[in-house]
């Protein structure tokens, strides 16, 4: 018998050797566990705590199925008031609003950040939700959102949220890339200091008082010198944070949301994303405030870091293939599908036939860390590359006419 | 009376002599009379014959003389004969409108001593008639003359028009240059020459014969029996000259002396791209060879030869092969797509092969060493791909800084080697690195280093092995012993099994460090070592039935852990441990209320 167990136990060494797990990929991991312990243990806010609340919805080219099915769900969450401000060229939507029991700002200024700007200087509530005109509510969203706010020292509130019926390849990718930061990256920030990096534009529910306060700031954002056009969630966050005041995310208050099915646009979308981050992230680590949120700190820097890093895995795939050390090869396939499958739990458990898009989730995973690198080459550039309008000579304008906007001009 | 009947006697009999004897004296006295029927009678008795003197050219026609032509002095031009000769013998083909520019010779020509024959750019394109039979065939010989051949197409035509002509026809043109004549060739394509198989070696094609000199320059040798042959000859130069589409070899180099070769290329012989025979000392430089049937270059009995930067592609019969070469150099070649790259044999044989790139995909070797040499040396250069990459065979054989990679066997030592010395060879990948067959003695390897190999390392039942310093890493038995040998300062790391000595074997070891997964030495029933300064690493450093002896600093330990692996798994387990403790602390976590068209909502 113990002849058995000493042989098995030469085994279960043997066969770690082939574990390729390096030095490199064990900072990764240890990086990984930090953000996943405090994750685990994280908890929604349960109380009892209400306020008046409001929904601020920027309106620009949506959907018009998606939109109604937006409101619809805004109005189901009994919410004190909805505020759309649609774009004077976009008529589709203006007649999908005026079905409803909403109120309807009209404006002729391109840009999200001015529209939002409007919507809460309209809104007359304690809270703000500031809402894509894609999303669409659970029906305890506006009651889930208001209880972290018991607390006065929160200013701003985030939900979870989900791809909304997920079809193909890349949308399922989505889904597991939104399950991989809201039961990771987001929890752990709201479990180590609450102070969530970014609370999604998708849905993000502040203090009135506050958003009034950062009004001039959030307009006037500049980076080297360009105005910004895109990355309006992180920079409301980040100006609450600096402020002194605290995010959190939600995650019992969840919401769905369209996302691109095709890989042009999924990458226009991720580089726009990462411009957004790497702009955000470098302006906060150079600032004092966030240094008063190690934890933030740490992600933001381990975010920074894994763009980088995550190349040499393909790299020595790349190198094993060309020595065709098939061996290596299969081990590393294996690792890769395994490990990363092991960081997906909370989707898998979730939607557990997500295993066998493990692999094409890490292939994607590669090509992000592509796109990242190139979205910090391009740093500058202000485009919000899923929509016609840019920044030229520091000013918002429309790059393209919106279909229809001929006829009915 | 008696008198006069006894001289009428002898003038009957003198005259019945003479008749008996007439048609040998007719001929004999016409030869002797006539020194171009003679030369005809020479020359084989071609059906049709054009003899060149200088200031005359005789036009033989089965033996007789039918005309003579008076060309002026100094080099004969073709174009002069095409013009004055007459069809049947040398003109112009006819053309339906303009000037024709192409010459057809249809007679043998013989150029005499002191004589020129010139074909340029006046005649740009020449057919030589292919006869059925060897007499009724055309060619253009000569000795102490010379021909200049200069900027021609110059194609071999049968009767029935077939150009270039079939490569069995007997009678197919040929060149040949004999004693102290000279053959020049510029920028010329010569088709279809050489007769077939059982004629004379002189005309295979293009022959610089004994004492023959000239050149080849910028042309092109296609279809014949024999691209070039160069026997006896003197002072010849190639440069950029190209043979294609051999019936049998590309170029033969025999006995020929001060051979000049610049840029040979050699491609789809029959035969051997080229071969070297009968001169010793020479240089050869600058030869690429491509998909010969037969061997890229073949040299046999040489002495002294030295061959630089060929080039051997995929010829079948395998890149260089060197045979009874006694003080031979191959130098800095390269040999890919072959089965077999560079072999080595015949009594006496002494090579040295220096900086080859050999690169194969067959079952040969890339430089193969047979049991019958007298000794070779290997240095430098990368062999990759074959089925063994060195095969040494014979007895005095040094490799020294050579890489072995991806070949089934790095180095293979068999048959009758012995006194056989390896010094710093790399051996990379494929089934076994280097192995010693029980026939051989005096083997040494020293600071060889074997990596990868997907069985053995080291194998040797080579009575006397000697290895001093180098590694062998990543195999499943990293040496493995079948006879007495004495091992100092050997690295083995990432084995299986560092070492296994066979049944009844005796070994040494000093300053051995094995590192190895399993088993670190094994010894098998009556087998026995010393390992003396020594560390063995490995789950289980010694084991077997056999005698190991630790003398001396010897360290024998379980390996390092695989701390990294175990990470790797502590790090699963983790993963796995805190989403267990998420799922009991949301249990009760209920699904979202929300509208039916939203699925997504587990």
């Amino acid at each position: 018998m113990s002849g058995l167990f000493d042989t098995t136990l030469l085994d279960f060494r043997y066969y770690l050797v082939y574990l390729p797990l390096g030095v490199l990929g064990l900072v990764r991991w240890t990086c990984w566990l930090v953000r996943r312990a405090p994750a685990a243990l994280y908890r929604s806010v349960t109380n009892d705590h209400s306020l008046p609340i409001g929904i601020v919805v920027p309106v620009y080219q949506e959907d018009p199925e998606i939109f109604a099915h937006a409101i619809e769900s805004w109005l189901a969450n009994e919410v004190d008031e909805v505020v759309l401000v649609i774009d004077v060229t976009d008529k589709a939507c203006q007649e999908i609003a005026a079905r409803y029991p909403v109120t309807v700002v009209i404006t002729d200024v391109p840009g999200k950040r001015d529209a939002l700007r409007k919507g809460w200087e309209a809104c007359s509530t304690d809270l703000v939700a500031l809402v894509d005109s894609d999303t669409i509510w659970a029906d305890d969203v506006a009651q889930e959102v208001c209880k972290p706010f018991a607390d006065p020292r929160i200013g701003g509130v985030g939900t979870r949220q989900n791809v909304y019926n997920p079809k193909g390849f890349l949308q399922r990718v989505n889904d597991m890339f939104l399950d991989y930061r809201y039961f990771d990256e987001n929890a752990a920030q709201t479990v180590m200091g609450r102070a969530v990096s970014c609370l999604s534009g998708r849905t993000a529910v502040y203090r009135r008082e506050l958003l009034l306060e950062i009004s001039d700031d959030f307009m006037a954002e500049t980076f080297w010198g360009v105005p910004c056009m895109s990355g309006d969630d992180k920079r409301l966050t980040t100006l609450i944070l600096e402020r002194g005041h605290l995010t959190y995310m939600q995650r019992s208050a969840r919401v769905w949301s369209t996302f691109p099915g095709t890989l042009r646009i999924f990458l226009k979308q991720r580089l726009r994303w990462a411009r957004n981050t790497w702009r955000s992230d470098l302006r906060a680590l150079s600032h004092r405030w966030v240094w008063r949120h190690p934890f933030l700190a740490f992600t933001m820097i381990d975010k920074g870091v894994s763009s980088f890093t995550l190349l040499f895995s393909p790299f020595f795939m790349t190198w094993a293939i060309i020595r065709q050390d098939w061996f290596f090869v299969a081990c590393l396939a294996g690792w890769w599908w395994v490990s990363r499958s092991m960081k997906i739990l909370p989707h898998l458990v979730r939607k557990p036939s997500s295993f066998f898009l493990v692999p094409g989730f890490v292939l994607i995973s590669f090509m992000m860390a592509v796109v990242k690198l190139c979205a910090l080459a391009t740093i500058r550039k202000q485009r919000w590359l899923t929509r016609q309008v840019s920044v030229e000579n520091g000013v918002v304008v429309r790059t393209a006419q919106p279909a229809g906007a001929e006829v009915a001009a | 009376m008696r008198h006069l009947t006894r001289v009428a006697g002898a003038a009957l009999a003198a005259a019945a002599l003479l008749a008996a004897v007439a048609p040998a004296a007719q001929a004999a006295g016409a030869a002797q009379g006539d020194p171009d029927v003679a030369a005809w009678q020479r020359s084989g008795r071609p059906d049709r014959l054009m003899v060149v003197r200088p200031g005359t050219a005789a036009l033989i026609s089965h033996g007789s003389v039918v005309k003579r032509l008076y060309p002026p002095y100094g080099p004969l031009p073709l174009s002069w004969l095409a013009a004055n000769a007459g069809r049947e013998w040398v003109g112009y083909v006819p053309v339906k409108a303009g000037e024709s520019r192409t010459v057809r010779i249809n007679t043998a020509v013989l150029l005499t001593p002191g004589t020129t024959l010139q074909m340029g750019r006046r005649t740009p394109t020449v057919l030589m008639t292919a006869g059925k039979t060897a007499a009724s065939g055309t060619w253009i010989s000569g000795s102490r003359a010379n021909l200049d051949i200069d900027d021609v197409t110059l194609t071999s035509a049968a009767a029935d028009g077939t150009d270039p002509a079939p490569a069995d026809m007997a009678g197919r043109p040929y060149l040949a240059m004999g004693a102290g004549g000279r053959m020049t060739i510029t920028g010329t394509e010569v088709i279809g020459f050489g007769r077939g198989a059982g004629a004379p070696s002189r005309e295979s094609g293009v022959t610089w014969g004994r004492t023959a000199t000239g050149s080849a320059t910028g042309s092109t040798f296609q279809g014949g029996r024999t691209g070039l042959r160069l026997t006896g000859s003197t002072e010849v130069a190639l440069d950029k000259v190209t043979v294609k589409g051999s019936v049998q070899d590309g170029v033969v180099l025999d006995g020929d002396r001060g051979t000049t070769v610049r840029g040979l290329t050699v491609e789809g012989s029959g035969g051997n791209g080229v071969t070297v025979g009968g001169t010793d000392r020479r240089s050869l430089s600058g030869i690429t060879t491509s998909d010969s049937h037969g061997t890229g270059i073949k040299a046999t009995a040489q002495r002294g030869l030295t061959l630089t930067a060929t080039a051997s592609h995929h010829d079948a019969g395998g890149g260089v092969r060197l045979v009874s070469c006694v003080s031979c150099t191959l130098d800095q070649a390269v040999v890919d797509g072959a089965p077999s790259a560079i072999s080595v044999s015949g009594p006496g044989a002494r090579v040295t092969v220096r900086d080859a790139r050999l690169t194969g995909g067959g079952d040969g070797a890339g430089v193969a060493l047979a049991a019958d040499i007298a000794g070779a040396t290997v240095t430098g250069g990368t062999i990759s791909g074959f089925d063994r990459g060195i095969a040494i065979g014979g007895p005095d054989v040094r490799v020294d800084g050579t890489t072995v990679t991806g070949a089934g066997t790095g180095v293979e030592v068999y048959g009758r080697a012995r006194d056989v010395a390896l010094h710093s060879v790399v051996v990379r990948g494929g089934r076994a690195g280097v192995t010693a067959s029980a026939t051989t003695t005096d083997v040494v390897l020293s600071d060889v280093r074997i990596s990868g190999t997907s069985r053995k390392g080291l194998a040797s039942a080579s009575e006397g092995l000697v290895v001093t310093g180098g590694s062998v890493s990543g195999a499943l038995t990293a040496v493995d012993l079948g006879a007495s040998a004495r091992l100092e300062k050997l690295t083995v790391s990432d084995a299986r099994r560092g070492m296994h000595l066979a049944a009844g074997v005796h070994a040494r070891g000093q300053g051995l460090d094995i590192l190895a997964e399993r088993k670190g030495i094994q010894a098998d029933a009556d087998a026995w070592i010393s390992i003396t300064d020594s560390r063995v690493r490995a789950p289980t450093a010694l084991s077997g039935k056999g005698t190991i002896k630790r003398l001396g600093h010897t360290e024998v330990t379980l390996p390092p852990f695989p701390w990294l692996g175990f990470a790797a798994l502590v790090a699963l387990v983790l993963a796995v441990l805190l989403q267990t403790v998420h799922q009991v602390r949301h249990r009760r976590t209920p699904r979202p209320r929300v509208a039916a068209h939203v699925r997504n909502t587990a």
